[in-house]
């Protein structure tokens, strides 16, 4: 058990005995990597933070019910991941999924949205090519820098999944962003 | 590209390997053009994603969230807040219910009645009592907070066309442990009535039954939906929680009245095949020619999603998970 992991059960346990001061450590300890999370799963500050808002709310209504023998942070990326899916999905039965026109990188208007998000225009334009399941291995993996065996956890797949969807995402990634190498098979021929 | 190689080439490219494994895979894909391009084709895409900065919060998006929170949390008002947070979910129930206030009617009513008869009177009157309790009282943003499996009734209790079915409250072995409880415990629903979601002038009747049973049977009505979507059920309630109250559509011609105690059954096998959920009716409606209940479900770790559960069958027909 990592002394962060000992912490936020301690955290928890205190939160659940009224120690309000717990709420702001655990937010202190954990807010910045849900919100980047959430900020390149749903591509837009503001929906970023409706749905960090949902995740916090969720894990601090539900953290009775937090089983220790999870790490706090599994469970709560675990969370994130779900809620950004509900969002999402919600989103999409609103609108058809595309880049809108005023994200399209070739518009220069975009650049201001773009740099929201804090990645190149292209590379944003690309993520938001990918399927949530697919983009949400890629931020986790590569962009969050969690371990194969903390995003299996957190997407609740098996750690082969992963490996799978962390593949075929990036050969996507690779194909959209004009670097596909030479002779490396179509992404949409993969098994 | 077999998914072994796929998983070499991840693990390759994620240091997973052992020193000689790692030896004999870049052999491999020294050797192989199509491992290598593939292998390139990673390693571009993980080049260009490299050395992304983490996204941060600006200090006002870090104080907006804060101060939501707190107030949805009620940390800014209550010192401990846990078992006061509705989720939203109860927010679109709450305008239902009503029942967690009648519960404490209930427990108030043993508390009163022990001052105008004997202690001993008391107890025995109140485990007897088998007439219906009626009352009036604000609703509770926290029905669902009082026991596990609590649930809300309908703002429109009286509506003829209701659907009413029992459910029952745990922790109240008889109605001669909510007699001796009744010193000791305060009437924790009404104390809690803080949610900017339901109105303190809101009213609601509900009837409670103290039954001398292992537990108090509480009738609760349900609105009839005749044709639901889901989807802009779910919406709609998202947009406005009180949306289903005192709506009442006569079922069609075509389909049955949803038999109030299928649906107990059906809530209670749901719950019992799924613990770590809670599921809470919204309103019954007719699903293809099938009576119906459509059940707001929320778990521990997905979000909160509406279900369409058949009554007889109890099975799911749609959702919007």
């Amino acid at each position: 058990m990592t002394a962060r992991s000992s912490e936020d059960r301690e955290l928890i346990r205190r939160y659940l005995e009224g120690d309000v001061s717990a709420f702001d450590e655990l937010m202190a300890a954990h807010e910045d990597r849900v919100f980047a999370i959430c900020l390149r799963m749903m591509r837009n500050r503001d929906a970023a933070l409706d749905a960090t808002q949902d995740v916090f709310l969720t894990v601090f209504r539900k953290a009775d019910r937090y089983k220790e023998q999870a790490a706090f942070s599994t469970w709560l990326y675990r969370v994130a991941v779900n809620t950004c899916y509900d969002h999402l999905r919600r989103q999409q039965r609103k609108r058809t999924e595309s880049i809108p026109e005023h994200l399209d990188p070739s518009d220069p208007r975009s650049g201001d949205e773009f740099h929201a998000v804090e990645l190149r225009p292209d590379i944003e334009a690309a993520l938001a090519g990918l399927t949530p399941e697919f983009r949400a291995a890629v931020v986790l993996v590569d962009l969050d820098g969690m371990s194969l065996e903390g995003a299996a956890d957190a997407l609740e797949v098996p750690i082969g999944t992963v490996k799978s969807r962390l593949f075929r995402a990036r050969k996507q990634l690779a194909k959209d962003l004009g670097n596909f190498a030479p002779g490396s098979e179509h992404p949409s021929g993969e098994s | 590209m077999n998914e072994l190689n796929q998983e070499l080439i991840v693990d390759l490219i994620g240091g997973r390997l052992s020193p000689e494994e790692e030896r004999s895979a870049l052999t491999r894909i020294e050797n192989d053009s199509d491992l290598r391009a593939a292998y390139e084709t990673q390693m571009s895409a993980l080049s260009a994603l490299g050395a992304s900065p983490l996204p941060s919060m600006t200090p006002e998006e870090r104080s907006t969230l804060h101060a939501a929170l707190r107030h949805q949390l009620y940390l800014d008002d209550v010192p401990v807040p846990v078992v006061a947070a509705p989720s939203p979910w109860q927010r679109w129930w709450a305008p239902l219910g009503g029942f967690a206030v009648a519960a404490a009617v209930v427990v108030g009513a043993v508390v009163i009645l022990p001052g105008a008869l004997s202690q001993d009177d008391a107890r025995e009157d109140v485990a007897m009592l088998s007439t219906e309790i009626s009352t009036t009282a604000p609703i509770s943003p926290l029905a669902d907070d009082v026991g596990g499996a609590i649930e809300s009734g309908d703002a429109d209790a009286a509506a003829p066309e209701a659907t009413t079915f029992t459910t029952s409250v745990p922790n109240a072995a008889t109605a001669e442990d909510l007699a001796d409880d009744a010193e000791a415990a305060p009437p924790v629903a009404a104390e809690d009535s803080i949610d900017e979601g339901a109105s303190a002038d809101d009213e609601v009747e509900s009837t409670t039954t103290a039954a001398s049973s292992d537990v108090v049977i509480v009738p609760i009505s349900l609105p009839h939906l005749s044709d639901v979507d889901l989807d802009v059920l779910e919406e709609q309630l998202a947009s406005n929680p009180d949306s289903l109250t005192g709506r009442q559509e006569p079922p069609s011609a075509k389909s049955s009245e949803p038999d109030a105690s299928q649906i107990d059954a059906c809530l209670d096998s749901l719950r019992a095949n799924d613990t770590a959920s809670s599921f809470s009716p919204i309103a019954t409606t007719t699903y293809e020619g099938t009576a119906a209940v459509v059940v707001s479900v929320s778990s521990l770790d997905e979000n909160s999603f509406l279900a369409i559960f058949a009554v007889d069958s109890c099975l799911e027909l749609v959702s919007t998970r």
